[in-house]
């Protein structure tokens, strides 16, 4: 081997090794990407840098979706929106956002053109209601057949009797039409039956109940003829002999056919009602579509888009606050716990409270996926005109009952000799209730200023109740504030409160004013002033009692205990701040041999719910209008205390986010006319192109 | 640093700069107007970035098509390989060049923020997550472009190589939909091309969001095409 050939080699076998080198290297950096894109994709770490969090799920949507997660059942969301950009963007990014923090939810972007892909999915998880009507058409094609050949047979048989010339005129007549009812009338009703059944179990997914709802009312037309041909007595006032002599002979077929066709009906009649059909009914544009492991549920576009007033009407109209994520989290909600909770309103001596001062709160719960109930025990109103029903429309474990005290006496009531309404129904139905683990939260009042009190309940009617959760209720006090104003210093059972001590049910409303008000003002003084309830120091130990609402360290407000016309702050015999205000009380007992939680708040302040205070307002600020909440606490404190009893805590504070607020202004035309072409169409690119030009003259040069 | 210095200059001395830059305001400009600036429309970048992928991906490669072909064509590489210099550090002058090139790209849009920023409070946040999508997908096209230019001397061969490349990479996601997804294997590659897709992991930087995931797609990606350019380098040693 010559020197060259050797270097040639050694050459050759220096960039082999190279290329060796760089192979290798080459699949460990791929290798070592692949595994970096893998983790981040498995394990992403988000960060939301928008300043509200928008894209970012509230803690309670995230502990939903855990909860998701864990029972590893597959949802899907799906949107239908197609209003505008931003409201399809809107959604699937909130969806998007579901579907990034839960592995087993997909979020969907679809149109109404996919609308048979969504019937399939949603027919699906209610396979086993659809089932029993797909049973039924199927049934119907096995007795069409026997009605066909009955009808077949009975034509011809009438068309015969028709033809015989020793029948009068009038037999041959009633015999044709007879004939003409079979032949014509009944096949052809039958035959566009089948073809309509054909056309809907031919269709996918099929509609069942369609073909159900079409055949009864074939039926419904159908029986009563055939029937009537079975019945002696009607077909005898109708009929000439001849006739009447052939149905006799044929009485047992019709009535054969009958009772088939009765029976049939009968099934379909029982047939139970579908809760598929409400979930199609409701799909269409605009709206959301969650698909659970075993139902679905559907989100109208108003309950995404609330409306609201904007800040200046006459302009520019109403305007609509997102509120996608509460709306999709109860829908979440309500298929993970497909049993609804029930809420019941009670009170001794009132109307129903849900749909009357309490309704907006009413609203509130059935969103959150409540069902809510009105309850007033018999005896409880003296002056009721029909009989109240005994028994609770729902009680026990699962079931959260809202107490409100009796109504208080009232001159009116006093002068017409009528009696307070008694609390002591409510009293042993809540025992009862609680006795089966039913949850309570009970609402508590000022009362010893009432006049007619020593005719009806003095103090509080519940102390009873609440001592065994360790909840002492000081109904005797009247929590009251100091307003300074040019004419003197007055106090008042008026107070907002913005503050409050740690617990799930306060967590997310601090800072949200709160407001504690009485119910009114009569001659003889407040009726329904805020009242004193804090933790007895005396409870039992196996009681977990905590504030959740005090007055903090304002020394304007406190507990007076004796009302006078002009009440002043006393330290040897009133309360001072901080003044407790509501407690929330759990214990642990044994119902039905199994431990459970028993769960109990109390709120010194019955009005806190009231429409009143929860309803928007006008507001004029820097001259514009606004329709404000103005006491938001309210409302989340009542919603968040039914929501901690029902062990719903997750659902506690989720909020609506939007940045819908930062919004381009308006612009006069000119201007944006201008802009658009002096600096983005035209000045900046022509700006960019001068400059070029300029370097290449000074570069000519 | 050298290089880098001498790549920016380069570029504004020449007329392509000036053009690109033209055609990015020009684009930039309708999309904002149409889009974006718009009274009652949210104060937000979001569907400027999100759109701004159908601009650049056409853009970038008129600016990086040169960046090696050049040195071939002009035989200036020789004398390159000749200097102290190493590949790696060649390789590194170039992209620092683009890169910062497509940073004044990126500050021209400043204009457009101004804009909203008069006429309008946009989220301080969202902003920020938005330029640094669009930096990224910028590192990531650069990445693409160097590495096209660094196989041929001829820069329109490199412009189509990597205008084709980025097209894939732009358009994947909207072409997925065309793909049947009947059997395992289509499904695998819809979720492929959806993965592969800028739109894909642009989204939530546009939207104020900050993930692992998409900034590891940016990065890995221009890892990936800045290697290989390496390789290509390396490999012309040898040739």
């Amino acid at each position: 081997m010559t020197q060259n050939e050797n270097q040639i080699e050694s050459g050759a076998s220096a960039r082999g090794m190279y290329w060796v080198n760089l192979s290798l290297l080459a699949v460990l950096g791929a290798v070592i990407l692949g595994f970096a894109l893998y983790m981040t994709n498995t394990h992403k770490l988000h960060a939301d840098l928008t300043s509200g969090g928008i894209y970012s799920l509230s803690g309670s949507t995230k502990k939903l979706l855990q909860q998701v997660d864990e029972k590893g059942q597959g949802y899907e969301l799906v949107s239908l929106f197609n209003s505008d950009a931003e409201k399809n963007t809107q959604v699937r990014d909130l969806l998007g956002e579901y579907s990034r923090v839960s592995k087993r939810i997909t979020g969907k972007d679809l149109s109404e053109a996919n609308r048979d892909e969504i019937l399939g999915k949603i027919f699906d998880r209610y396979a086993g209601e659809i089932k029993p009507y797909e049973n039924a058409v199927s049934e119907f094609e096995k007795l069409s057949k026997s009605l066909d050949n009955f009808s077949e047979i009975e034509g011809a048989n009438l068309g015969a009797l028709a033809q015989k010339e020793k029948n009068s005129a009038q037999t041959r007549k009633e015999c044709a039409e007879l004939q003409g009812f079979f032949n014509s009338s009944l096949k052809e009703e039958l035959a566009r039956q089948q073809r309509a059944i054909r056309k809907i179990s031919d269709s996918k997914p099929a509609e069942w109940w369609k073909a159900t709802a079409s055949l009864k009312t074939f039926l419904d037309e159908a029986l009563p003829d055939i029937t009537s041909l079975a019945d002696k007595g009607k077909y005898k006032e109708t009929f000439s002999a001849p006739l009447i002599a052939y149905l006799d002979s044929a009485a047992d077929r019709y009535k054969a056919m009958s009772d088939s066709l009765k029976t049939y009906k009968e099934h379909l009649d029982k047939l139970p009602p579908l809760k598929v059909q409400d979930v199609i009914d409701s799909i269409g544009s605009n709206t959301i579509i969650v698909l659970g492991p075993t139902a679905a549920k559907v989100i109208g576009s108003s309950d995404i888009y609330k409306v609201q007033r904007s800040p200046n009407p006459r302009e520019t109209g109403p305007t609509a606050s997102f509120e996608g994520e509460q709306a999709v989290s109860s829908a979440i909600l309500g298929l993970v716990r497909p049993d609804k909770v029930k809420v019941v309103f009670i009170s001794a001596g009132s109307g129903p409270l849900s749909s009357g001062a309490y309704s907006m709160i009413t609203d509130r719960l059935k969103d959150l996926n409540f069902e809510v109930m009105d309850w007033s025990p018999p005896g409880g109103n003296p002056g009721e005109r029909a009989p109240a029903d005994p028994n609770p429309p729902a009680e026990g474990k699962g079931v959260v009952w809202i107490v409100f005290p009796p109504e208080q006496s009232n001159p009116q009531m006093a002068a017409m000799g009528m009696p307070a309404p008694s609390p002591t129904g409510v009293i042993e139905a809540v025992k009862k209730h609680i006795a089966d683990g039913g949850q309570v939260l009970i609402f508590a009042e000022q009362t010893s200023t009432n006049p007619f009190a020593s005719e009806g309940p003095a103090g509080f009617p519940y102390e009873e109740i609440t001592r065994g959760f360790g909840v002492d209720v000081k109904a005797n006090f009247m929590v009251l504030k100091s307003y300074d104003s040019q004419e003197g210093s007055e106090a008042l059972p008026l107070f907002e409160l913005s503050r409050f001590p740690e617990h799930p049910i306060t967590k997310p409303i601090q800072s949200l004013p709160t407001r504690f008000v009485a119910v009114g003002r009569s001659q003889m003084g407040f009726v329904g002033a805020p009242t004193v309830v804090g933790v007895d120091p005396k409870k039992p130990a196996d009681v977990d009692a905590q504030v959740i609402v005090d007055t903090g360290n304002d020394r304007s407000i406190w507990g007076e205990s004796t009302v006078s016309a002009e009440p002043k702050f006393d330290p040897k015999e009133d309360l001072a701040s901080p003044v407790p205000l509501a407690v929330a009380a759990s214990k642990k007992v044994t119902v039905s041999g199994k431990q459970e939680e028993l769960r109990i708040v109390v709120i010194g302040s019955k009005t806190l719910g009231r429409n009143e205070l929860i309803q928007p307002q006008l507001q004029m600020r820097s001259g514009a209008l606004y329709q404000v909440v103005p006491y938001p606490g309210n409302a989340e404190l009542f919603v968040n205390s039914v929501l901690w009893l029902s062990g719903y805590e997750n659902m506690i504070a989720v909020s609506a986010k939007s940045n819908a607020a930062l919004r381009i202004r308006d612009i006069q035309p000119a201007v944006l006319t201008t802009l658009r072409w002096g600096v983005l169409w035209g000045g900046a690119p022509a700006a960019a192109l001068i400059a070029g030009a300029v370097v290449y003259a000074i570069r000519r040069r | 640093m050298t290089i880098a210095k001498r790549e920016v200059t380069s570029l504004f001395f020449s007329p392509i700069a000036y053009i690109v830059m033209f055609l990015f305001l020009l684009y930039m400009g309708l999309v904002f107007a149409g889009l974006v600036f718009v009274p009652g429309q949210l104060t937000e970048l979001r569907r400027l970035v999100d759109f701004s992928r159908f601009g650049l991906f056409f853009i970038v490669p008129l600016m990086t098509m040169s960046l090696f072909s050049d040195e071939y064509r002009s035989g200036r590489i020789e004398m390159l390989r000749t200097s102290p210099i190493t590949e790696f550090d060649l390789l590194l002058g170039k992209f620092i060049g683009a890169m910062f090139f497509f940073l004044i790209l990126l500050g021209l849009t400043l204009i457009h923020l101004t804009l909203l920023m008069i006429f309008g409070h946009p989220d301080y946040g969202q902003t920020f997550s938005c330029y640094l999508g669009l930096a990224l997908m910028g590192m990531m096209f650069v990445s693409v472009g160097l590495f096209y230019s660094s196989c041929t001397q001829n820069q329109i061969v490199a412009a189509l190589g990597s205008l084709l490349t980025l097209g894939f990479f732009t358009f994947s996601g909207g072409l997925s939909e065309l793909i049947p997804g009947s059997t395992k294997i289509f499904e695998w590659i819809h979720s492929a091309m959806i993965y592969l897709s800028v739109g894909t992991h642009l989204e939530d930087f546009s939207k104020g969001v900050l993930d692992t995931s998409h900034l590891s797609y940016f990065l890995g990606f221009s890892a990936i095409f800045l290697f290989m350019t390496y390789l290509v380098l390396e490999s012309r040693k040898w040739r």
